[in-house]
């Protein structure tokens, strides 16, 4: 529960990345800082700071490029906030298609949260995020080839080979499985729901953001 | 999400455990996992795999369905189920289950419903099947706190047994019955003529084996109770008749023994009883002889038309190996060197194992006597007393692997005051065994030496010198295919280093030398086979008494047919060679519920020459088919060979069906 709980709380973050204009980013460079008078992009060579005024989350990054209203690039990443921890080699937000892309391993910290994936991959406007490649979570203790979660409906999807582990007690979905969490409030608190018959609708909008995805992946 | 999957777990996790402890058995099967489905495992018990995988957080469910299959790995129990339910995640889980199959050791359980809790899981509308059983139960119960299996109002059917009880216990093979009722007929109890019931019972179904506790056995309308336990075999039934035993008087006294075996008559009370008929080589003398023994004392009482001897013994151990005994024997009419004797023995006997390879056992017996004797022998009366001991020594063990020594050394002495005389003897008897492979070889030594005699006989305690050496070899033929050529050599010599009394100057020789070969084969839908004997001493060394001959016994069995020769010669005879020329036949009769098959040996060489006893061996055997089973009886008699006697009672085998099996509706009947 705590793993789909940050992961949650990880696409909030990355949305309000996304759907910040650059105006309000507070941008700190720690060295040399170039504008790149033919793309518009800003790039802060020696690295730097950029902050979300409005929830005070930094991104901090060895290398960062951002074009106002378009993308930011930035290398060696470390986000810090309310949200725990994440590195990642590389980030990219392309503001106009409203996609960010965390890849070359995430890894992502927090109390009582321990995880990391090949690549994160959110779509903003189908309020869908993937992680993709590897999905390791060593508190609690799980994996999964990819882990689709959708924002607006908490619904959360594992594609096999994945594997949760409780205890002495584990489960396990060969490669083509998948298992279907859906959370739900009740008096005892956040309650999920386990199937492995995945809700077609649900398999649809995964299989949409996993094209989309590709398609990004090959430009 | 992950404590509820984890009460999931958990309820399969208490459920494997439950099952775990009632069994110990190897996996029965393995949970292949369905392709695309998941898998569960609880570390240390086991997992399941199944298709498909649910949870109703309203209805306080999950559901698993598609080929659900739990594997548990302590017992190798293994559970199949379309779909299962578990319910109560938060707080005491149960599963529950319809249409299950659930293998455990031999047996298959499958059930209609199966209700399960952490304390036990109940299956309802149960059969059961495995190699050697198949059976019905209303109910059948697995205790997770104690792992036994408890079936209510059972039904089941073995290939030779039907029983129904109110209840059982199944643990693996064995299954306890309570309040059982059981027969060999192809029917219910209840409905048996003849069956047995029992308070309790005991039955391997494999084996497979009955005992019964508080058992009746019921005829009709009649009872009789049974000892307590009783228990038979549920292939062949020994039946509670005196086993009939035929023998040659070991003493050479009273011909060809017929009579009943030592059997138990009340606690701790032996009793035997046989008749002695002559034989051929003295004219019929009848003889009856009872003998009982209870605790240490024994009586042997055998009497006829002209003669008596009573004996009796009491047989006293002591601790530390030492026993003392009194004994006496009181001869009286026409026996041969009539005995009256009264002795007081003591003895000890200890026998050590040693740790150190080569000398593993290490054996002493040590006796003293004395007694006071008469006997009457040819020369008139000698009566006195006689006191003595000996002493004996084995050493045996394995020195290498396949060859084992031994050496015996004895000695002892006998006072006879009356006569002012003495008898000393000590011998030693070095032996080996060489076992290679097929060959089997001993050789063994004995010499004993006297000094002075004894005034009484020699079916008393006169010695004579022996110088002797035997030689035992056997060796086993493997067959090749269809065991075509197996069969046995064996060869047995004897040498005699004595002085020949007859032949100055000569030992006696070679006493035996007797080859004997066996073998077999499949032929014209049966199987034939052959044994050839040849005593050859006779015949190497000619000397008046010793006979030497060559036989061979040719023989052809197909199902119940059996025909064959037998035949013997001396080629050392100056005529007529032949000693036998036997055929012999057997052939069955089948009428009906009957089968008969009648035995006939004929000696075709007497009969050409028109000798009597002619007709060597006769026999019949009888079987009557019931429904309770095929009771045996028959009998058969050759010369030189003995008399047979079967009496005994088979249980057909039938097919496990549980189409035979009724709904259950009764226990005991």
């Amino acid at each position: 529960m705590r793993l789909i709980l940050s992961w949650a709380t990880l696409l909030v973050v990355a949305a309000a990345w996304a759907q910040a204009g650059v105006a309000e980013l507070e941008a700190i460079a720690y060295g040399r800082q170039r504008i790149d008078l033919a793309s518009g992009r800003t790039i802060l060579e020696d690295g730097g700071e950029l902050i979300e005024r409005g929830s005070g989350v930094r991104l901090v990054a060895a290398w960062i490029a951002y074009a106002e209203g378009v993308e930011v690039t930035a290398r060696d990443v470390s986000i810090e906030g309310d949200v725990g921890f994440v590195d990642a080699p590389l980030l990219t937000i392309d503001l106009v298609a409203g996609r960010l892309t965390a890849s070359g391993g995430v890894a992502w910290r927090r109390e009582g949260l321990q995880v990391a994936g090949e690549t994160l991959w959110f779509d903003v406007d189908a309020g869908v995020v993937g992680l993709l490649g590897g999905v390791e979570a060593v508190e609690p203790d799980a994996s999964a080839a990819e882990a689709w979660i959708e924002l607006e409906s908490g619904r959360v999807l594992l594609l096999g080979p994945y594997a949760y582990a409780d205890g002495p007690l584990v489960l396990r979905g060969g490669e083509g499985a998948a298992l279907q969490l859906d959370a739900s409030d009740t008096d005892a608190g956040v309650v999920y729901d386990a199937s492995t018959a995945v809700d077609a609708d649900w398999l649809a909008v995964v299989d949409a953001a996993r094209a989309a995805w590709e398609a990004a992946s090959e430009e | 999400m992950i404590r509820r999957l984890a009460l999931v777990c958990v309820a399969w996790a208490a459920f494997a455990a439950g099952l775990a402890l009632a069994s110990g058995a190897e996996p029965a099967d393995a949970c292949i996992a369905v392709e695309g489905g998941a898998e569960l495992t609880v570390e240390g018990l086991g997992r399941a795999v199944f298709a498909g995988l649910s949870t109703d957080r309203v209805r306080d469910e999950a559901l698993l369905s598609g080929g659900v299959c739990v594997e548990f790995s302590a017992t190798g129990g293994v559970l199949r189920s379309e779909r299962l339910t578990l319910s109560g995640l938060g707080d005491g889980v149960a599963l529950s289950a319809v249409d299950v199959e659930f293998r455990l050791d031999e047996w298959t359980i499958a059930a209609d419903v199966l209700e399960a809790d952490i304390a036990g899981a109940v299956l309802t509308g149960v059969r059961l099947t495995s190699p050697d059983a198949v059976a019905l139960a209303e109910g059948l119960r697995v205790d997770l706190v104690t792992g036994t299996i408890v079936a209510h109002a059972l039904r089941l059917v073995t290939e030779t047994l039907w029983v129904a009880a109110d209840g059982a216990t199944l643990d693996g093979d064995r299954v306890e019955l309570r309040a059982v009722g059981l027969t060999t007929c192809d029917c219910p109890p209840a409905e048996a003529s003849v069956r047995l019931e029992a308070r309790t019972a005991e039955l391997d179904i494999v084996d497979p084996t009955v005992t019964l506790h508080g058992a009746d056995l019921v005829v009709g309308s009649f009872r009789w109770a049974l000892s307590d336990p009783w228990s038979f075999d549920a292939e062949n039934l020994t039946l509670p008749l005196p086993p009939i035993s035929v023998s040659e008087d070991p003493e050479g006294r009273r011909g060809t023994l017929v009579g009943v075996s030592e059997q138990a008559v009340a606690p701790g009370v032996r009793f035997a009883w046989d008749v002695g008929i002559g034989d051929g080589e003295r004219p019929p003398d009848l003889s009856l002889r009872i003998a009982a023994r209870a605790g240490d004392a024994s009586v042997d009482v055998t009497g006829a038309s002209d003669r008596l001897r009573v004996a009796w013994r009491v047989n006293r151990p002591l601790a530390n190996g030492w026993t003392v005994a009194y004994a006496q024997r009181l001869e009286g009419g026409a026996w041969d060197e009539p005995v009256r004797d009264q002795s007081l023995t003591a003895g000890w006997s200890r026998a050590w194992s040693t740790p150190t390879a080569g000398l593993a056992v290490v054996e002493v017996d040590a006796s003293a006597f004395t007694a006071l004797t008469a006997q009457t022998l040819a020369g008139g009366e000698v009566v006195g007393t006689r006191s003595g001991g000996s002493l004996r020594v084995r050493i045996a063990g394995e020195v290498v692997a396949g060859w084992r020594p031994a050496l015996e050394v004895a000695g002892g002495a006998t006072g006879y005051p009356a006569d002012a005389a003495t008898q000393t003897w000590w011998s030693v008897a070095p032996r080996a065994t060489l076992t290679a492979g097929a060959l089997r070889l001993e050789v063994e030594h004995l010499s004993r030496w006297v000094r002075g005699a004894s005034p009484f006989g020699a079916s008393l305690d006169r010695l004579a010198p022996l110088h002797r050496s035997d030689v035992r070899a056997s060796l086993a033929l493997a067959g090749g295919a269809g065991d075509v050529g197996a069969g046995r050599l064996t060869a047995v010599a004897r040498w005699d280093w004595r002085a020949d009394p007859r032949r100055p100057g000569r030992a006696i020789g070679l006493e035996r030398l007797e080859l004997t070969g066996s073998t077999g084969a499949a032929a014209w839908g049966g199987h034939l086979s052959v044994r050839a004997e040849a005593d050859l001493a006779g015949a190497i060394d000619p000397r008046p008494g010793r006979a030497s001959s060559l036989g061979a016994t040719v023989a052809w069995t197909r199902a119940d047919w059996e025909l064959g020769t037998r035949v013997r010669l001396d080629p050392t005879a100056p005529a007529w060679p032949w000693r036998e020329a036997t055929v012999f036949a057997a052939l069955p009769i089948a009428t009906g519920d009957w089968w008969w098959r009648p035995y006939l040996a004929v000696d075709v060489a007497s009969w050409a020459r028109e000798q009597a006893g002619w007709w060597v061996g006769h026999g019949l055997d009888l079987a009557w088919t019931s429904d309770f089973g095929v009771l045996d009886l028959g009998y058969r008699y050759d010369d030189g060979i003995g008399l047979r006697l079967d009496v005994g009672v088979r249980f057909e085998s039938r097919p496990l069906d549980l189409e035979r099996l009724e709904p259950v509706t009764e226990g005991r009947p």
